[in-house]
């Protein structure tokens, strides 16, 4: 297309009242902000959920399978 | 299925829906706001938001609208379109209109406009909007249908059968991430066996020019001339829906988009 809106606006941060409302689409269970990340994690689906420029992806194949470390560490927290 | 297909076709032609008149300005945009009577304190959620015109046209009369589609392309649409209107309570995220990433019961109005006709699982999507919405909330529905007796009468049903297959070939030509139009009355079926009230239905019939409406998604020259086949010799049931015509050298036809407000039970 004729312009790349990425380039034509800053990159963002998610909204974080967008953050609060949202659920993993897979278990429907609440999830863990990985701000540094920019991650939604999923403990239930073992899924970590990006936002790219400040939009989250909700979506299950674009998500990142997390290993038993990831979630051991995330017990931890 | 026609999920990722869904992605490609919206994908590249992004700005093209963007630009499209009837998806910014169609007379079903406005009529839908005046439909809902939305209420300043309202949390709306638009799926399936393609370039954001529909979230746009709510945000002024909400506290806030999420503008939700799986295609990161078209949601980059609907954040510019939010900033040159000043919208800032209008938010972006990618979610799938099956599987909806939002808590139950935190929205008072949920609006999709133009789109279940992609969706593979219609059931499911309207069983996910029941879930959102908050008892009393309102789901504002818009969708091209196919003909059945009651948008298209005097005809037997297994002509219409014929015809609503026919239709539904004819928009899959022409997009391969189409999926089915439903029927007036299989809607209402639909919404009122998840558990809705349907408080108010109404055909709008939407006049198409056929040649930018076949180009819009990159349709080859070929496709184009099946397609313009299909329209003007299509069985008499077909002809009757689509109504195609030459109007000063141009052949034009109908779509016929149906409105359905419907209601969470308190």
């Amino acid at each position: 297309m004729a312009d790349t809106p990425a380039q034509a606006e800053p990159s963002r941060r998610a909204d974080p009242r967008v953050l609060e409302m949202l659920v993993c689409p897979l278990t429907k269970t609440a999830l863990i902000y990985d701000e540094a990340r920019q991650e939604l994690i999923s403990r239930a689906a073992r899924l970590a959920y990006p936002i790219r420029d400040g939009i989250p992806v909700m979506l299950p194949e674009e998500a990142r399978a997390l290993d038993d470390d990831e979630l051991r560490h995330l017990g931890k927290k | 299925m026609a999920k990722s297909l869904v992605q490609q076709q919206f994908g590249a032609h992004a700005a093209a829906y963007a630009t499209s008149a009837v998806h910014a300005k169609g007379a079903s945009l406005g009529r839908l706001v005046e439909l809902v009577r939305p209420e300043p304190h309202w949390q709306a959620l638009d799926i399936a938001t393609g370039a954001g015109h529909t979230a746009a046209a709510f945000a002024p009369h909400v506290a806030r609208v999420i503008a939700s589609d799986i295609t990161d392309e078209m949601l980059a649409q609907a954040r510019k379109l939010a900033m040159a209107k000043g919208l800032a309570n209008m938010e972006t995220a990618s979610v799938d209109a099956e599987a909806l990433a939002f808590e139950s019961g935190r929205f008072d109005l949920v609006t999709c406009r133009i789109a279940p006709h992609h969706f593979p699982d219609i059931p499911m999507f309207a069983g996910e909007v029941w879930r959102v919405l908050k008892p009393g909330g309102t789901f504002a529905l818009v969708d091209n249908i196919a003909p059945d007796a009651e948008s298209t009468p005097g005809f037997s049903s297994a002509d219409l059968r014929e015809a609503a297959l026919a239709y539904n070939a004819f928009e899959t030509m022409r997009d391969p991430s189409h999926n089915r139009c439903l029927g007036l009355a299989e809607w209402s079926e639909i919404v009122t066996d998840t558990g809705f009230d349907l408080v108010h239905k109404e055909r709008l019939g939407k006049d198409m020019e056929f040649q930018p409406w076949a180009e819009r998604l990159g349709a080859e020259p070929a496709t184009i001339a099946r397609l313009k086949d299909m329209l003007v010799d299509g069985e008499p049931a077909l002809q009757a829906f689509l109504r195609p015509r030459l109007e000063q050298e141009k052949l034009w036809f109908t779509l016929d988009e149906a409105i359905l407000i419907a209601r969470k039970p308190r």
